[in-house]
């Protein structure tokens, strides 16, 4: 069902929601939908467009594994030729395609020698159309057999590329189950420590943090902690007899659950507690803000 | 005649357009079915792609694969760019952002992770650096300098519905949720924040206007 056309007004006030793509499915199409027809709102679009694309720029520079980059470039390439190959068309494997090959005219009839010389000519021509005839089906023949051996081709492309994506998800699969078998690893093995973290409140929020000895990874799970004020984060702290370790900043879901993972070496015995801080955006050296939630190795002790 | 079958052959043309051909020039060679156009424009165009991609996924096996995704929807659709939507920029990082964060709520139905990013503190994995180039590297700084001044600029509460929006993939419903905010209020913080960026980055728009590159 096409959905009900946007006024110009209507439209006009949306459209910097519509490049941040904030507005409900339905709502989006309505507006890009005016956008496309309208010399006002289009270009207004494109602008508000590309400026938000500018904030991908905001981010760290990260240059990454350069083998990464190469290794995704192989690929990308790779498919890319397959594509083309893929693509190609067979516009001159069917030249014609005409069955007149065996179409051979009657020899004609006739009782005098005329007749039959006419009838040898038409022997002869008959024979000669026969000929002809049979070099037309050959040659048919062989068009087909490059036809099929060219689908065949193509077949046999879209299949590597299909085997390829295949391949990719399969890899990709794998990786997501890895990493959730060490996640689960890092929260139930034999040398994972468990520190429960509490505060006070009428919906205090509630934390654990595992500590997998073994593999010095840390993963901290908290429930129902409310969004940090503007311009503030979370940020999460090993506390130990010599210093105050951050283990990163972050900000809950808006259900309130959060998840942080970190790898961090600390001796057995050197835990004093975990805990989370209020802090400007960006994260502090050292603790500054007020404190959110807290527990101490003793709360629970590790199996 | 399949437009995908024959590769142009690309010839430069002299000068700085044909050693450095301008990204609408390397996305209609793309639709024509040119595998050099795209390796030129991946190289281009990857860094600040994965830059984004791992800042959104925060995996660096996820953000390969991601960054694949990305130029390959930009090979199979390089037909489909209309340069009356924006610039060639604005096409390949909504798309590598888009695609990024389908990752991400991916991975949340999975319960696996907040879908706000979380930055670790030892086990980034992905590594920080630069780009070998010093010039490119001066001018994305640059470039970086100046989003992040604009950003600055921006009053906080408006600078925070921005960066959900953007960087977390939420409807103005789910910031008013997230933020504790009315609806509204959700709705004027977007559009005053939107245009005020609009201003202050036009200079880069009206860069990315002229062809200048990436990197």
């Amino acid at each position: 069902m096409t959905p009900a056309a946007m006024s110009h007004d209507e439209a006009a006030e949306l459209l910097e929601a519509a490049a941040l793509d904030t507005l409900p499915a339905d709502e989006q199409e309505r507006v890009l939908s005016h956008a496309a027809t309208c010399p006002i709102c289009g270009p207004e679009l494109a602008r508000l467009r590309d400026s938000v694309a500018l904030l991908a720029f905001a981010v760290p520079p990260v240059s990454g594994d350069p083998a990464r980059l190469e290794r995704v470039r192989t690929r990308l390439l790779a498919r890319a030729r397959g594509d083309v190959a893929v693509a190609e068309p067979s516009s001159h494997a069917a030249p014609g395609s005409h069955d007149d090959g065996g179409q051979v005219a009657a020899p004609a009839r006739g009782g005098a020698a005329r007749d039959s010389m006419r009838v040898e000519r038409g022997r002869q021509r008959a024979g000669t159309l026969a000929v002809v005839g049979w070099a037309l089906a050959a040659a048919a023949t062989v068009a087909a057999v490059v036809v099929i051996g060219r689908d065949r081709e193509r077949f046999t492309h879209q299949l590597l590329v299909e085997r390829h994506e295949a391949s990719a998800a399969v890899d990709s699969m794998r990786r997501l189950l890895d990493a959730r078998d060490r996640m689960v690893a890092q929260l139930t093995g034999p040398q994972v420590a468990v520190v429960e973290l509490t505060a006070s409140g009428a919906r205090a929020p509630s934390a654990r943090m595992f500590w997998d000895r073994a593999t010095d990874g840390w993963t901290f799970v908290a429930h129902d902690l409310p969004a940090p004020p503007a311009g503030r984060t979370y940020q999460l702290w090993l506390v130990t007899p010599a210093s105050k370790v951050s283990a990163g900043t972050f900000a809950p879901e808006p259900n309130g659950d959060a998840l942080v993972r970190a790898t961090y070496p600390l001796p057995a015995d050197s835990l004093r507690a975990v805990a989370v801080t209020e802090e400007p955006a960006g994260g502090s050296p050292q603790p500054t803000g007020p404190l959110v939630i807290a527990g101490t190795p003793g709360n629970r002790p590790g199996k | 005649m399949n437009p995908r079958a024959q590769p142009p052959a690309y010839k430069p043309q002299g000068g700085d357009q044909g050693a450095f051909p301008g990204d609408r020039e390397l996305v209609a060679r793309m639709s024509a079915g040119d595998d050099r156009a795209l390796a030129q424009f991946y190289d281009r165009w990857c860094r600040p792609v994965y830059a984004l991609v791992a800042h959104l996924v925060r995996d660096a096996d996820d953000a390969e694969d991601v960054v694949e995704d990305t130029f390959w929807q930009a090979w199979r659709q390089a037909s489909r760019y209309d340069s009356s939507r924006g610039e060639v920029s604005t096409w390949i990082l909504t798309i590598a952002r888009s695609r990024a964060l389908d990752r991400v709520r991916s991975r949340r139905r999975l319960r696996e992770e907040p879908l706000t990013p979380v930055p670790l503190a030892d086990d980034v994995v992905i590594a920080v650096g630069s780009t070998t180039d010093p010039l490119r590297e001066a001018e994305a700084s640059e470039r970086r300098a100046l989003v992040a001044d604009a950003l600055r600029s921006l009053p906080a509460e408006q600078r925070q519905v921005l960066e959900l929006a953007y960087f977390g993939g939420m409807s103005q419903t789910e910031i008013a949720e997230r933020t504790g905010q009315p609806l509204g209020t959700v709705k004027t913080r977007t559009r005053l924040a939107a245009q005020k960026l609009r201003t202050a980055l036009s200079v880069l728009r009206d860069e990315a206007h002229g062809g200048r590159s990436a990197q």
